[in-house]
């Protein structure tokens, strides 16, 4: 019987220990093109086998200030002033539930939705090798959603878990770009292992979860009708002779086809 | 601390076993295996990645929840599997893999590796990078090779539009300048620019937000200005691109214009060049180039210091295209260039030649009716102007350090005109003629230092010269009522000299303070010195009969002017608080015909504003300010001139200062783009003295003198409103003002007259937004002007338009511009209508344009007005370009 606690309690704090060397924080910057290239950042939290990428903060690069003599960056940071998807990957489902959000009624109102999805991005793994940093890092590509992205990652950082939705490479990915360059990701921190225990991860509502084509349908003629409205009263508002062309730059978010 | 010792002491055993499957058929391999820890514990999430012996990842997965993990489809061959995991050493294990059946297991012993990483990964070269207000992109990341032109370029660019006129945003804000390693040609004509200069030379495009001309000045001083540079490659050539547009029409209407440029590295050019007789203004183009466009600039004292002729026979500005009315024959070539000899030094040169010859049409009737003075003038007027203007410009910017710089400015305009008119005066022949020049020659050199990261101070210092020479004679004598003793009189001239000469310095710090808060504060001195001298004579033939008392000047105005200005913004979240206090010492001395006087006024001009955004959907700001303005040369001197064929006129013979008190009120409801939006405007002024004239009305002249006077008022309300029908796609405009003006005067020595003029518009304008083709854009607009003296006089007139455009495809589209003009107050004739067309045909995209355009379709020759005065009504009527055709085209080389 103490026998038995004695291991029970070994076995618990091997637990903890596993766990706690299993966390860790990575701090993704990400630009888009989007958002006019104003960086946000976005932690990758993961533990057990569970993970979180959610926006922590956005620099508004108005309110970005520097110091010519000294080189320090001073970044002003605020509240992010548009809502940003928050992205959950259980890995011992192998499914991804994200919660994000459809813009209505001119922009003034918009609506959160669950999604679940498989985890399906498949890698192609390359033979180039690029040191960045102190890394030695190694090249993969892959096709998502309809982007070509080149990724570079690391086996020195054996975390096979990744920005957005871009898990399974063998090392934690140092730089991820698509060939628009519309969309990259770029990793700026990373945290072994990671107090989690103070950080609870988001909770999405699976139980209501739509699937990604469902969603994709929603925001499809949400966007058509918003974006509409808005050609239509911005051209109709012009002075005389004044004209504007509201050049649609394609679709530049991170998916794009499904 | 328990866990670490725990930890950092033990050995971790990885265990693995592992069984592979051979599969022969297809001479693939499939390997199956579990990972466990010493404990015998499954160890999970653990990276499996098989390499080749040339280290190339061919399969990669991870384990599960048992620790199993499962690799298919494998080539037989030679491997290395890894086994990778946060916590665990990395563990690698050359295979073979071939086509028997073979099953293993591998039990491997490994010492734990504790990972405590906490770094932040430094990317060395990225496509994008971003530094303070500055956004980088490396262009060989953007291009596919496609690219042309600088505009096809920039259209790749993320975060950058271009819209079909070539128009370039950042965002939904239009860029101040389009520069090209720093410097800086064209201003915010940069289009000339994009459209034609080749896009391969180019290595990177930056975009500058908060962009201050001065470099300094970056994050000092208030900006919201964006502007983009273009950096060349190091390797690229001299290299030579420009355009030229034709334009061939019925009779003599023509136009050309062509651009050539030439940029290296180090020292660019750019060549323009416009003829026309189409009615362009020529200078147009490059009137930003002359005269930069800066508004409350640092370092930019003596910008409204000329010199004002006090003849002129150029027709008024029309409230109407002037481009209708200007017969013209303009020939225009600029050379624009900018070197950079050394890192620190730039130089900018500018020069144009513009020669033009002009024709205007007008007959008028005045009908005056004042005091018991009645009479009718008719007037013929056929106007002849010829000139030729020569400008060159220098600037020399020299950067001394990080922190200080040098700008130096220097100009020189010299214009000579010749103006000749034709009138037939209540059927009298007379010929007018006036011939003068325009000399200035301008210098301003400024420094600006940084000294401190936030804090800037700045010394200007300019002197300006400006002459202003003219020669007037008149081939009637008209004034015999004046000079009853000169009987024999049948012409007058009169010569003028018109000099300015302005010296200033100025000292200005800006500090923008750790909450935000921006405070100026400015020490000055402006001298300015004028000499007005005339000489006016009544000629017999070319004899000289007289030179009439009380019509010759010699005036010398000499104005000082020691200033501290000093200005503070407060900001607290929403609200925003602009402080600003003048202090002036001014010593005046005029000298007037050989009587010397001086004055010494102090005044301090307070000025107090606010700007308030209460909510998302309301703003408001207004304004308060008292000023005290000095007398200007041309309402000191004391005896008349000659200010047009039948005119005299003086000034008070003093010094004055006037006051004057305003108020501005603003609120915008809701913001520009949305569905609703409003925005009413009021100003409030209040002259406690003003100038105003007391006039002597004759049939044959008027004479007219400033007189100072107490108190007059001025008020003026507009309110815009907005609001978008979704149902008809269409945005409905309406637009309501009022103005209320009033003042005192004296005509034919009657007692004040007071003189109130009210005019209050309406106007609505509707304008789609559709998909398709075709938009319209409909508006009218009618304006009521009621002139009260004794008598009453009022009347309406309107404004309509109806503009349609035809976007039929991205290589043609059509634009047709109508209008019609109503004059209430004409009995006949009183209704004119115009038609513009211009269509546009893309026949090779960015390559060769042609179009078609016409003007004044319906040929209408004439145009008539009406105007109410305190004296009576004006009817004019101005000859138009008659109806022209122009064939257009435009290629890029």
């Amino acid at each position: 019987m103490k026998n038995k606690l004695y291991i029970n309690i070994i076995f618990l704090l091997m637990s903890i220990n596993l766990f706690s060397q299993n966390s860790f924080k990575a701090v993704y910057k990400m630009l888009l093109e989007k958002n006019g290239y104003s960086p946000t950042y976005y932690s990758l939290i993961s533990k057990d086998r569970d993970s979180e990428f959610k926006l922590i903060e956005r620099i508004i690069p108005e309110k970005v200030v520097s110091n010519e003599y000294t080189g320090e960056i001073v970044l002003n940071t605020e509240t992010p002033d548009s809502i940003q998807p928050v992205i959950r990957t259980n890995f011992k489902q192998e499914k991804i539930y994200s919660y994000d959000f459809i813009t209505e009624d001119d922009g003034k109102t918009y609506t959160g939705y669950s999604i679940v999805e498989p985890i399906t991005v498949k890698w192609k793994l390359g033979n180039e090798t690029k040191k960045i940093d102190k890394y030695l890092c190694k090249k993969a590509t892959t096709r998502f959603r309809g982007r070509n992205y080149v990724a570079w990652y690391t086996e020195e950082i054996p975390i096979s878990i990744g920005p957005w939705k871009f898990h399974g490479l063998p090392g934690i990915i140092i730089n991820m770009t698509d060939n628009t360059n519309q969309v990259s990701f770029l990793l700026e921190k990373i945290e072994i292992p990671y107090d989690y225990l103070n950080n609870k991860l988001e909770v999405i509502d699976s139980e209501h979860a739509i699937s990604v084509r469902e969603f994709i349908e929603i925001r499809k003629n949400a966007k058509i009708k918003s974006r509409e409205f808005f050609k239509k009263k911005v051209l109709s508002k012009l002075p005389r002779g004044a004209n504007i062309e509201l050049t649609q730059g394609g679709n530049n978010d991170i998916e794009i086809e499904f | 601390m328990i866990l670490k010792l725990n930890f950092n002491r033990a050995f971790v055993f990885l265990t693995i076993l592992g069984f592979a499957y051979i599969n022969q058929v297809h001479s693939q391999v499939s390997i199956k295996g579990q990972v466990v820890n010493t404990y015998d514990e499954p160890a999970i999430f653990i990276n499996v990645y098989i390499e080749n012996l040339s280290s190339q990842i061919i399969k990669t997965t991870t384990t599960n929840e048992n620790g199993r993990f499962f690799i298919s489809k494998i080539p037989s061959g030679n491997y290395k599997i890894n086994f990778t995991g946060i916590g665990y050493k990395k563990k690698s294990k050359i295979i073979f893999l071939e086509k028997i059946n073979e099953e293993f297991s591998l039990v491997i012993r490994l010492e734990d590796e504790v990972i405590n990483l906490n770094e932040v990964i430094i990317h060395a070269e990225r496509p994008i990078s971003i530094k303070k207000d500055t956004i980088n992109f490396k262009t060989k990341f953007f291009i596919n090779g496609t690219e042309q032109t600088v505009e096809d370029l920039l259209q790749k660019i993320p975060g950058l539009q271009i819209d079909n006129n070539g128009t370039i945003k950042v965002g939904n804000q239009e860029i101040e300048k389009l520069m090209v390693d720093g410097d800086d040609l064209f201003e915010r004509g940069y289009k000339i620019l994009s459209k034609n200069m080749p896009a391969y030379p180019i290595e990177e495009v930056e975009i500058l937000k908060n962009y201050s001309n001065n470099r300094l000045l970056n994050g000092v001083e208030e900006s919201d200005k964006v502007a983009l540079n273009l950096k060349l490659n190091e390797k690229s050539k001299r290299i030579w691109f420009g355009n030229f547009e034709t334009g061939l029409g019925n009779g003599q209407f023509y136009q050309l214009k062509g651009n050539l440029m030439n940029f290296g590295k180090k020292n660019k050019y750019h060549f323009f060049t416009n003829l026309n007789t189409i009615g362009y203004d020529a200078t147009g183009d490059i009137e930003n180039l002359i005269r930069p466009f800066r508004i409350n600039e640092p370092a930019s004292i003596g910008d409204n210091q000329s010199v004002n002729s006090i003849l002129s026979l150029s027709p008024n500005q029309l409230n109407f295209k002037q481009s209708r009315t200007n017969f013209n024959n303009v020939e225009l070539v600029s050379l624009n260039a900018i070197f950079n000899p050394t890192e620190k030094l730039k130089i900018k040169t500018l020069g144009f030649f513009n020669a033009d010859e002009t024709a205007f049409f007008r007959n008028s009737i005045d009908v005056v009716d004042v005091n018991g003075t009645n009479f009718t003038n008719t007037e013929d007027y056929k106007l002849r102007n010829t000139k030729r203007i020569t400008f060159g410009k220098l600037d020399v910017i020299y950067n001394m350090s990080k922190t200080k710089m040098l700008e130096a400015t220097t100009k020189y305009n010299n214009g000579e005109f010749n103006d000749s008119s034709n009138l037939v005066f209540n059927s009298n022949s007379t010929i007018e003629n006036l011939q003068y020049k325009n000399t200035l020659f301008d210098q301003k050199i400024s420094y600006t230092n940084k000294f401190k990261d936030k804090k800037v101070f700045l010394l200007t210092g300019r002197f300006i010269d400006e002459q202003t020479p003219q020669n007037y004679r008149l081939n009637q004598f008209f004034y015999q009522n004046l000079f009853p003793d000169s009987e024999n009189a049948n012409n007058v001239k009169q010569l003028s000299k018109n000099q300015m000469q302005f010296a200033g310095i100025n000292a200005h710090l800006l500090d923008r303070k750790e909450n935000g808060n921006l405070l100026e504060l400015q020490l000055g001195n402006e001298y300015r010195k004028d000499q007005l001298s005339t000489t006016f004579s009544l000629l017999e033939n070319e004899t000289r009969l007289v030179q009439p008392n009380g019509y010759q000047n010699g005036a010398n105005y000499q104005v000082n002017d020691v200033y501290f200005k000093s200005k503070y913004r407060l900001k607290v979240k929403n609200l925003g608080l602009t402080g600003k206090l003048n202090f002036h010492q001014l010593f005046n001395q005029l000298k007037d015909n050989q009587i010397s006087s001086n004055q010494n006024p102090f005044f301090i001009n307070p000025s107090i504003g606010l700007d308030w955004k209460i909510n998302d959907k309301n703003k408001i700001m207004t304004s308060y300010s008292y000023n005290t303005t000095n007398a200007k040369i041309l309402d000191a001197y004391s005896n008349f001139v000659l200010t047009g064929f039948r005119s005299f006129s003086k000034g008070t013979g003093s010094f004055n200062q006037l006051d004057a008190s305003s108020l501005v009120f603003n609120h915008q409801l809701g913001n520009w783009s949305d569905r609703f939006f409003a925005n009413t405007y009021i100003v409030y002024n209040k002259n406690h003295d003003f100038f105003s004239t007391n006039t002597i009305i004759e049939q044959n002249f008027a004479q007219s003198q400033k007189i100072l006077i107490k108190d007059r008022e001025f008020i003026n309300i507009n309110s815009k409103l907005d609001y978008y029908f979704k149902f008809i796609s269409s945005n409905l405009k309406l637009d309501l003002g009022y103005t209320q003006s009033e003042f005192k005067n004296i005509v034919n020595s009657s007692d004040f007259r007071e003189v109130t003029s009210k005019n209050y518009n309406y106007g609505l304008e509707l304008r789609s937004g559709f998909k398709g083709i075709f938009n319209y854009h409909i508006g009218t607009k009618w304006m009521n002007t009621e002139i009260q003296t004794t008598v009453e006089n009022s009347f309406t007139d309107n404004v309509s338009f109806l503009d349609l455009s035809f976007v039929i495809n991205k290589k043609l589209d059509v634009q047709l511009q109508s209008e019609r003009y109503y004059f209430g107050n004409l009995q006949t004739e009183n209704t004119y209508c115009f038609l513009d067309f211009e269509a546009q045909y893309k026949l090779i995209e960015n390559k060769l344009n042609l179009g078609l355009s016409g003007s004044n379709l319906f040929n209408t020759q004439r145009f008539r007005n009406f105007a109410v005065s305190d004296i009576g009504t004006a009817t004019t009527q101005y000859r138009l370009l008659p109806r022209f055709v122009l064939l257009k085209m435009e290629y890029r080389f």
